[in-house]
């Protein structure tokens, strides 16, 4: 796949001298560079511009989950915003004060907020993630901030980096002194919905590819099916997908795969019906789900999960398989057991980066890995 | 701009430039011109050599129906511009006790021709109580543009303003198919927008139009029986549409209410799933006259408590844990 570069940067003054910045500017010699002393909301989208603000809040969110469903413990690392790649699914579209693409510059910030952050909390494991607000590398070859961030985390014994994207721009990641504490990770979804719901985004061929380029230099892997859509003749585009995984990918390199069935806040889908409009996805059998967003009817949801848990547990039985913000019920229709007869969701995928990555939270005593039961 | 009597055969009736139509018969205006005679004088433009009419068409027509010689007019100069009379004639409209739908589609889309879609005077909006938004002005035009047939039945004040909005964009069949349905069920705004949202969704989904499922053989027998009242009818063809836009969920609803049924619980204890089946959140509903009865509930449902088939209802499908195989 291929991205079209930024024409136009702006800047915000306090970060213009920055390290980001400066990589900007060698990475996109053909665009114009703006400062600014402050960059304000805009209501329309340019798909040229690609702004750099400092950012004033937590750095470190914690994963938006709610009390009727399990959530992952997953957290955030807040590095941008919005993308490019226009999904007719995705909830950044809702975003509509800030709709073009956006990195942070005060990175120096950020690495002493995430220092701070993993010191405090060393007899704990971190699980952390930059996927959430925009597409972890889609921008990396201009940012080049997997370059920093890899490192980074090969240092920190107790932590964990995910690179969550729908691209194949993993140039960056190749030779990286990573030590086995970051995973890349591929969102994936059926060949039919890839082309019909995320045109923009690589193939699933060619992030299949990247997965194995990256495993070639010794990353571990993980796979988002997030969102599963329902369509006639789903089970064969997603056992597709999951046979051409298995086929080129060793599961004993993937840490884990989460799954998760479309839902979405109610405002979103005049908003997909205006901008997609021959996208048929907002149509399907959907309830209010406890948590005040669309998802598919609770059976339809578990036949989905039931289906791919089989499929994933015939490559190997052993991989963490996990539910994406689902209930009790779901989980017990799909896997025979919820993640509370598993010490919940969080520490099951702890075990997780344990078992497969052979990481861990410290004794302080010792200085070695303290084992999960 | 002058007031003077003007006799019927200065003004050319026949140009109707100006005219937005009612689509619905003056019933109320012909009986109050009939009592009093024209109250509120017409206006009227100068056009070369004769007068045009900008408003009162009704008016004159019955001056002319009812053999006056003519009315006292307010008359426009001719350098009179288009959009200072239609600005005016829309002020006075908007003014008016009752506007129909097929007036304000009208209305709206006088306006786009005068105004870009951001550009339409705020105040018109909200008199007309339509949102500023120019996707929303769009659909009110392409409302005024579906013809003499779907403007009659918009005037005829049968069908909701946001079910009329919906179809706006539908072809010609599946227009001609739903509105004169929705008009003869009589059902509220709600219920109207209700099912006129999943026809749409069930056609978008199934790659239909709109007429594909309201003229399925089901739903034409229910809109044509003898037998049922505009009640029923509604009422059938809502649960024949939530059917078709929810098959998953329905089949269901009517697998609980069979498991339900072969429990055979007293008719005074209910069990009620959550909304949609979705959580743990499961209610239980008893109603009794006294201590008596209620003892008389429980004891008789002590042995449906212990029964499996409860277990079926809240278990569909458990698997097996792979941990406990081995």
């Amino acid at each position: 796949m291929r991205i079209r570069a930024p024409k136009r940067v702006i800047v915000e003054s306090a970060v213009a001298e920055g390290a980001l910045v400066a990589t900007l500017r060698k990475n996109l010699p053909n665009a114009s560079f703006e400062i600014v002393d402050k960059i304000s909301d805009m209501n329309c989208h340019d798909p040229e511009i690609l702004e750099v603000a400092g950012f004033r809040g937590k750095f470190l969110k914690s994963c938006p989950g709610t009390r009727h469903y399990h959530c992952c413990g997953y957290r955030i690392l807040h590095f941008g915003a919005q993308c490019s790649l226009d999904c007719s699914y995705c909830i950044l579209q809702a975003y509509l004060n800030q709709p073009n693409l956006r990195v942070f510059g005060n990175l120096d910030e950020m690495f002493r907020e995430l220092s701070e952050v993993l010191a405090q909390n060393q007899r704990s494991m971190h699980r952390i993630g930059t996927g959430e607000f925009t597409d972890s590398l889609l921008l990396d070859p201009f940012t080049g901030l997997s370059r920093l961030l890899v490192p980074y985390f090969a240092e920190t014994p107790n932590a964990v980096l995910e690179l969550k994207t729908k691209t194949n721009f993993i140039e960056n990641l190749r030779g990286l002194n990573h030590r086995g504490h970051t995973i890349i990770a591929w969102s994936l979804n059926s060949g039919e919905v890839r082309k019909r719901e995320e045109p923009f985004a690589a193939t699933i061929a060619e992030r299949i590819e990247a997965a194995r380029s990256c495993s070639g230099e010794g990353y571990f892997l993980a796979f988002h099916f997030d969102p599963i859509i329902d369509y006639p003749g789903w089970k064969s585009g997603y056992a597709r997908t999951l046979d051409r995984l298995f086929a080129r990918v060793d599961p004993a390199r993937i840490v884990w795969i989460s799954l998760g069935a479309f839902r979405f806040m109610p405002e979103l889908k005049g908003i997909i019906r205006r901008r997609h409009p021959s996208s048929r996805i907002a149509y399907g059998e959907f309830i209010r789900g406890l948590d005040g967003k669309m998802r598919y009817f609770r059976d339809i949801r578990a036949e989905f999960y039931s289906f791919m848990v089989d499929r994933i547990r015939q490559a190997d039985p052993d991989l963490r398989t996990y539910l994406c913000m689902e209930d009790d019920d779901i989980w017990k229709e799909s896997f025979g057991f919820s993640p509370k007869e598993r010490g919940g969701l969080s520490q099951m995928l702890d075990c997780a980066v344990e078992k497969r990555m052979n990481i861990g939270p410290l004794s302080l005593k010792t200085g070695k890995l303290i084992r999960s039961s | 701009m002058d007031l003077r009597f003007v006799t019927l055969n200065e003004i050319d009736l026949d140009d109707s430039a100006f005219e937005i139509r009612k689509f619905a018969e003056p019933v109320r205006l012909r009986e109050s011109l009939g009592r009093l005679g024209i109250l509120d004088p017409p206006w009227l433009r100068k056009k070369v050599r004769r007068l045009i009419v900008v408003d009162g068409f009704q008016r004159l027509r019955w001056a002319k129906e009812n053999g006056a010689q003519g009315a006292l007019c307010r008359i426009f100069p001719e350098d009179c511009g288009a959009l200072e009379l239609w600005t005016r004639r829309i002020e006075k409209k908007i003014f008016e006790r009752e506007i129909n739908l097929a007036e304000k589609a009208q209305i709206i889309s006088i306006l786009l021709g005068l105004f870009q879609p951001e550009e339409v005077p705020r105040f018109f909006l909200s008199d007309l109580n339509v949102a500023n938004r120019p996707e929303v002005l769009r659909q009110w035009a392409l409302l005024s543009a579906r013809g003499p047939e779907t403007l009659e039945l918009l005037g005829s004040g049968a069908i909701a303003e946001r079910a009329a909005l919906e179809v706006a964009g539908w072809d010609k069949r599946s227009r001609a198919a739903v509105l004169p349905v929705l008009q003869a069920l009589r059902c509220s705004a709600s219920i109207q927008v209700e099912m006129v949202e999943y026809i749409n969704e069930i056609a978008i989904r199934d790659e239909k139009v709109a007429a594909d499922i309201i003229e399925t053989p089901h739903a034409r027998g229910i809109v044509v029986s003898k037998e049922l009242n505009h009640r029923q009818k509604t009422q059938a063809l809502r649960e024949f549409l939530a059917e078709l836009r929810h098959p998953r969920f329905s089949s269901r609803q009517k697998r609980f209410q069979r498991e339900i049924d072969s429990l055979g619980l007293p008719p005074s204890m209910r069990i009620i799933p959550p909304p949609a089946f979705e959580g743990n959140n499961w209610r239980m509903e008893l109603s009794f006259t006294g201590p008596e009865e209620l003892r008389r509930i429980i004891d008789s449902a002590g042995s449906l408590v212990e029964s499996d088939r409860l277990d079926a209802i809240f278990r569909p499908r458990l698997r097996q844990d792979p941990d406990e195989r081995s």
